[in-house]
């Protein structure tokens, strides 16, 4: 699934906080980073149709975001924040996200799904229950449960521990093999570990759109530090000041 | 889907603080006001065993008891069923006279003579401890324990009146349908107003557990995830109030068997859904769209409290109160001057809900579109500026 952005922008009162963003994105994991304030969760938020932008267009696959019925049938989204009814068990979660997806699963499918991010043992658990982690996972899972082409994911690893970083950079990597994966995160490392491609916003503009290797590439070693090799951090750090 | 939406919004609602609230304020004022009613004023008259003058006396627009001029009444009776050899007993909204043994008849004998030996000029206070060990001794719930002998032993009307009154009703409402309109003049006023303590956090609940983003950008449409926790949420108050329709159809069922009259078992029933129904749909059509609208419970509850105020005035049935207010036990000759105003609010009343719940559709599916946008501007925007 391609996904387009034709000079989007997005206005709040006088405040452009996104200006004429152009980009393209194919299947795949791809990274959007970019510090805070740079317009990352405004962008996210206008791609899952949860607010409407001032000018531009949006397609998937040639369908305008516009079209919010059809661009939610496409469209798996989980947010910075969320969480879930307490008293609903991991189950009942996926199980009632499953009839929001309008789709009907039997028990076996929820199970085969809940398999998938690693909580198929805590079925019957309540989710006030769950650690951030495990509550990150299934926030994955009920964002896949429709099956959506395209899952954009607001920093899912924000607040967690080096294992669940792993476990969650891990399954957006299995997603992205056959879907189009859009990871917006201010830690480089995860973008470093698991995509091929970014795209890097500050101050509302796309300052980089290619992929991780061409960017590192881009920082040359400094000549007083000939024995260090510049990573992918060195390389945002310098896209950021430039700007 | 809608299904499950409908199904996972009456299991929150039935295992939530809230529907306590609707449930507790239900039976209580239920209990309190409708079978008060019914323990005060009984459902049938039965004569008199002794001379019960109409002891009550009008100040103003109140009715006022002189206890003390119970006490010959009530040495009247003790003396007739001394000699009859059975007592007046009260069992839920029945009274039926059970026969006394030799202790009990040795009872009373006691007390009518501790009466007579002071001539009738004992203070109250000692009347009430003769009066409260004669209903101990004849095993409680009696026409003489304190909880019923001003009912027992001080009718508001005479007994030819009340006879009357009750045989009009008889005939014209098989007992029930008057009762009926009592109970959803009651039940009326508590679910016009708690109601809304279920309905008013229907879709904040989905923002304040963090649900809402990911909700809203699932394919449902609005239509279906709206209207499938409207029916939830009304669904939810009428099984409360259809449960105490049940009870009360019980307890009139206990009252045919005892008298022989008959009565309709569908009366209760019937009112729960042509009176009720309307009230608990436009609590929830407007709280849902207020809720939608200032994005928060509170101002649905103080919306519909200022509402209420105004509606529960018992003075008339116009189309501007959503309760129907009809306090008494009247045959329907009496009620049937008001039948066509009180169809008419009804119908009114139902067809508004659905307008608003439509409307509430319209207005949750443009919030999912819009979330910077409406009453929250001001807070999104300031939002926005921190974390876009």
């Amino acid at each position: 699934m391609n996904i387009e952005a034709i000079n989007l922008t997005k206005d709040y009162g006088s405040n452009r906080v996104l200006d004429n963003i152009n980009l393209n994105i194919n299947k795949g994991l791809h990274g959007l980073l970019g510090p805070n304030g740079a317009g990352k969760t405004t962008f996210m938020r206008i791609l899952s149709t949860l607010i409407p932008k001032t000018s531009g267009e949006v397609y998937f696959d040639g369908i305008s975001v516009e079209n919010k019925k059809e661009i939610r049938k496409i469209i798996g989204y989980l947010p910075q924040e969320f969480s879930f009814y307490p008293n609903f068990t991991v189950y009942e979660i996926l199980d009632y996200f499953a009839a929001l997806s309008n789709k009907k699963l039997s028990r076996n499918e929820i199970l085969d799904k809940l398999e998938q991010v690693h909580l198929e043992h805590l079925f019957k658990v309540k989710v006030k229950t769950l650690s951030a982690g495990m509550k990150r996972r299934l926030g994955i899972a009920v964002s896949m449960v429709g099956e959506p082409q395209v899952l954009i994911v607001d920093e899912p690893t924000v607040g967690l521990d080096p294992e669940e970083r792993i476990k969650i950079r891990n399954m957006l990597s299995d997603i992205g093999k056959d879907r189009t994966v859009l990871l917006s995160t201010h830690v480089v490392e995860d973008i470093a570990l698991s995509c091929n491609t970014l795209l890097v916003l500050n101050k509302g503009k796309v300052v980089y759109d290619g992929t991780v290797k061409s960017m590192i590439e881009q920082e040359s070693p400094s000549l007083d530090a000939e024995l260090v090799s510049p990573t992918l951090e060195d390389a945002y750090m310098k896209f950021i000041k430039e700007v | 889907m809608f299904g499950k939406i409908f199904f996972k919004e009456l299991k929150y609602q039935f295992t939530s603080l809230t529907i306590i609230i609707l449930i507790v304020s239900t039976f209580l004022f239920y209990e309190t006001q409708f079978i008060g009613d019914l323990k005060r004023d009984w459902v049938k008259p039965i004569s008199p065993r002794v001379e019960t003058e109409v002891l009550w006396a009008k100040e103003g627009d109140a009715l006022t008891l002189n206890s003390e001029e119970l006490i010959k009444p009530v040495y009247d009776n003790m003396k007739v069923d001394y000699e009859v050899g059975n007592t007046l007993k009260i069992k839920g909204i029945n009274r039926v006279y059970e026969k006394i043994n030799h202790e009990q008849e040795t009872v009373l004998k006691e007390a009518i003579k501790e009466i007579e030996d002071e001539s009738f000029n004992i203070d109250y206070g000692e009347f009430r401890i003769i009066r409260e060990r004669v209903n101990k001794a004849l095993g409680g719930n009696t026409a003489y324990s304190e909880e019923y002998f001003t009912s027992c032993f001080a009718s508001k009307k005479p007994y030819e009146v009340e006879k009357k009154e009750y045989e009009a009703i008889l005939k014209e409402d098989m007992v029930t349908n008057s009762y009926a309109r009592l109970f959803a003049d009651y039940i009326g006023i508590v679910l016009g107003f708690f109601m809304v303590f279920v309905t008013g956090f229907t879709f904040v609940r989905d923002k304040r557990y963090g649900s809402n983003e990911l909700i809203y950008t699932k394919e449902i449409s609005s239509l279906k995830y709206v209207g499938g926790k409207y029916l939830a949420d009304v669904l939810t108050a009428l099984i409360i109030v259809l449960v105490v329709a049940g009870h009360a159809t019980w307890l009139f069922h206990g009252f045919s068997k005892i008298t022989g009259d008959s009565i309709s078992y569908t009366a209760f029933f019937k009112y729960t859904i042509l009176w009720i129904l309307p009230t608990i749909m436009f609590v929830a059509s407007l709280s849902y769209v207020l809720q939608v609208i200032f994005d928060n419970g509170i101002v649905p509850i103080i919306i519909q409290f200022i509402y209420w105020m105004y509606s529960i005035d018992i003075h008339n049935n116009q189309i501007t109160k959503y309760i129907i207010r009809f306090n008494e036990i009247a045959p329907y000759s009496q009620f049937q001057p008001l039948e066509h105003t009180i169809f008419v609010n009804r119908i009114f009343y139902t067809l508004l809900s659905i307008v608003l719940l439509f409307v509430a559709v319209k207005l949750w599916d443009r919030k999912r579109g819009m979330l910077d946008d409406g009453f929250k501007i001001i807070k999104n925007y300031c939002y926005n500026q921190k974390e876009f």
